[in-house]
């Protein structure tokens, strides 16, 4: 039995090749669709997403926790889904779609998973909240079960050190008890 | 992070033939990157030439066929 993991990619063959091997120390030219807009970036291959958006771009709604993939306070969407963006090479973004925190509502207006986020009491420092708002989002779009205990499961990667994990479950909850 | 260079091949076999182009020197494969970037960041893993395989929809799959005894014995 095959199962297709990922159908989307096939729509992915990137149009530029980087298919061969440049000279170590190169920059490669890469096209990034990032909250609608598009960018075009020399990167050098080792920089990762998370410091390309933070110090190249300048959006600092992802936040840098760990850098090493253990807190999910990194969390955006490529092509709609959670990636930690500390763990991601920039140049692997070429030609996808890239959804952080600041792209999710427009301007002066609250998604409703941020509104819930307020009325729910879901965080103390807030650290970690783009990155749990960004995967609550996926997590309902995803359609997994709505109860608590399942929210628990699929949030799990997201670590909160202040302990506002009850008034996260209870945001989350109430926005997906609300969809479509 | 030590230099490297990236590839990212449009299919299996032009992803072989990149892995056997750098041998001798330390080619890697590039999968979810969980393990390999955090390395990296270390220092542990050093690697010369970075294969991107994350793009191809020739391993998009899972393939859960084939011989079942190990589960069966697994299951008692």
């Amino acid at each position: 039995m095959l199962m297709n993991v990922f159908p989307e990619q096939s729509a992915h063959v990137a149009a530029d090749s980087t298919s061969s091997f440049g000279e170590a120390g190169d920059t490669i030219a890469v096209e990034i669709e990032l909250n609608g807009s598009i960018h075009r970036l020399d990167l050098d291959p080792r920089a990762t997403l998370l410091d390309t958006l933070r110090e190249r771009i300048g959006l600092n709604g992802a936040k840098k926790g760990c850098d090493h993939g253990q807190c999910a306070a990194c969390t955006v969407h490529v092509d709609g889904r959670r990636v930690l963006f500390c763990l991601s090479l920039a140049v692997q973004a070429r030609n996808k779609k890239i959804t952080t925190i600041e792209g999710i509502a427009p301007d002066g207006d609250l998604h409703p998973m941020q509104q819930a986020f307020l009325d729910h009491d879901g965080f103390q420092c807030g650290y970690c909240t783009p990155g749990q708002i960004m995967s609550a989002i996926a997590r309902v779009r995803e359609g997994h079960a709505d109860s608590a205990d399942d929210i628990r499961e699929y949030m799990s990667g997201n670590l909160c050190r202040c302990g506002a994990y009850v008034g996260i479950v209870a945001a989350v909850q109430s926005v997906a008890g609300n969809r479509d | 992070m030590h230099p490297f260079t990236y590839a990212a091949p449009h299919s299996v076999a032009e992803a072989v033939q990149l892995f056997a182009h750098a041998s001798g020197r330390n080619p890697r494969f590039l999968a979810g990157g969980t393990t390999l970037v955090d390395l990296m960041k270390l220092n542990v893993e050093v690697p010369s030439h970075i294969i991107d395989i994350t793009g191809l929809a020739e391993l998009a799959f899972h393939d859960v066929s084939g011989p079942r005894d190990l589960l069966d014995r697994w299951r008692g």
